[in-house]
């Protein structure tokens, strides 16, 4: 799986990281047990500072998509995030409260957005399969 | 001329040779320091010429300053070992300026062409379905400098009672030209340099490739990297094997042929290296978006890049490793290496 970070980006590095790989898993092209590069072979493949690289895995195991084992070295492990479903939902309301907000203001139709979340859904889950 | 001088003349040859062909030991598509997208490149009519510019400069200034000196001989007072280590240092500092002149050409040529849509400098893309295990030269390699080591210390330690006072430290092409008096530091120095050598190669075993950008801008570099690395263990074995009969030479005279036959070793192990870095790198096609980073390359010899955690890294032209001079760490390895070396040179 390539992750592609963009420098000059309004968005953080280490958010880049954590996104990409998310959206890695989503498409099924990162899997259980998969491994990650270490921090410090991923810091010196994008040419960032270790703490970006360190901030990205500790978000990532925080939320449950990889784990970190000392010795063995780092692993896609996503399903501690299924688990979690919860406190996503109640996360991504708050996104979505503006996001749903700014298209009422800008007279956006909600069967746009519907659509654009089946489009988004299709696209990912075709990649899966 | 007499017979003494012949090793002097022919490093001067080989380095005048190296500056000369200097352009042939970089990567396709990395012109005198700057970076292309297209290994095409080398191919084109500019570079074509600032190269031609560059072998005729180099090797006019070369036959210049041996010239030069050999007739200012004939006025001043020096020996012919003296004239020729002031023409090979003099002719480092000259075809390294020939080579800046070539750098800045190059760059000019650069600013001229279009610009590049494979050339980047807001992004890169790296792969992520990759473990440490696969893409670096597993640590239990470096045990095999472990045996030898163990070997020099344990000569150092059980032989200094039987060591004659005068010690050789250091050495000519034609043998050793100096000698100090016995003590620790001077009978230990074979295994301080083991232990640097072991540093170094510790240090190269992340280096990452010169030319970045996606995985394809360098394509198979980490197999590269590995088998360099090996290499390189292959070379600190030889080094180790020559200290260590250096080490025994403090007790028992050891036949000359030894150091002969490990410097034939070095040699070899080198021509390798020159001749995979021909095959693995320099022959392999970079594409996709590469990375615009001219600028990290201070006159495309140094690197100099604060937002890259790397100590050492590939150099961007020629074989082998420089360090990230913006890394305090590469400057204290560096600075570490040079004072123990002149430290241990001028015990006596």
């Amino acid at each position: 799986m390539l992750l592609s970070i963009d420098f000059g980006s309004d968005q953080p590095i280490y958010m880049q990281i954590r996104n990409g790989i998310v959206a890695g898993i989503a498409s099924g092209q990162l899997q259980d047990g998969d491994p990650l590069p270490s921090v410090r072979t991923l810091g010196t493949d994008i040419g960032v500072n270790l703490h970006t690289v360190n901030k990205a895995y500790k978000l990532l195991q925080s939320e449950g998509f990889i784990e970190i084992q000392r010795s063995r070295g780092t692993f896609i492990h996503a399903g501690d995030a299924a688990k979690n479903a919860a406190g996503f939902l109640q996360e991504s309301g708050s996104l979505m409260h503006t996001i749903i907000s700014e298209a009422i203001t800008r007279n956006v139709d909600r069967a746009v957005i519907h659509h654009m979340i089946d489009h988004l859904y299709d696209e990912l889950e075709g990649e899966k399969s | 001329m007499n017979l003494n001088v012949t090793p002097l003349i022919s490093t001067y040859l080989i380095i005048t040779c190296f500056f000369i062909l200097q352009p042939w030991f970089s990567r396709k598509n990395v012109v005198f320091g700057i970076v292309f997208a297209d290994d095409h490149i080398w191919e084109s009519s500019q570079i074509k010429k600032i190269r031609r510019r560059y072998m005729i400069e180099s090797a006019a200034s070369a036959f210049l300053i041996i010239v030069g000196l050999y007739l200012l001989k004939a006025a001043v007072r020096i020996t012919d070992a003296q004239m020729i280590n002031v023409s090979v240092i003099l002719l480092i500092i000259v075809d390294s300026l020939v080579f800046v002149i070539s750098n800045r050409r190059t760059r000019a040529f650069k600013r001229t062409m279009q610009p590049d849509a494979a050339l980047t400098s807001r992004s890169v893309i790296v792969e992520m379905k990759k473990s440490d295990r696969e893409s670096l030269l597993p640590l239990r390699w470096m045990l095999l400098l472990v045996p030898l080591f163990v070997a020099t210390l344990a000569i150092a330690w059980f032989g200094y009672p039987y060591m004659s006072e005068s010690i050789p430290t250091h050495f000519g092409l034609t043998g050793p030209d100096r000698w100090s008096h016995k003590s620790w530091p001077t009978v230990l120095s074979p295994a301080y340099l083991q232990v640097m050598l072991a540093l170094i190669i510790l240090f190269i075993r992340r280096a990452p490739a010169s030319v970045r950008g996606n995985p394809d801008a360098a394509p198979d570099y980490d197999r590269f990297r590995k088998i360099m690395g090996i290499l390189m263990i292959a070379l600190g074995l030889i080094a180790e094997v020559i200290f260590l009969v250096l080490e025994i030479s403090f007790i028992h005279p050891v036949s000359p042929a030894w150091f002969f036959a490990g410097t034939i070793a070095v040699f070899a192990v080198v021509l390798t290296m020159i001749l995979l870095f021909m095959r693995l790198a320099r022959a392999k096609h970079a594409a996709g978006p590469i990375l615009d980073d001219d600028g990290r390359w201070i006159w495309g010899m140094f690197y100099f890049n604060p937002s890259d955690p790397s100590i050492f890294v590939e150099k961007r032209v020629g074989i082998g490793y420089t360090i990230n001079m913006a890394r305090p760490m590469a400057w204290i390895v560096l600075i570490g290496i040079i004072a123990i070396t002149i430290i241990l040179s001028n015990v006596h």
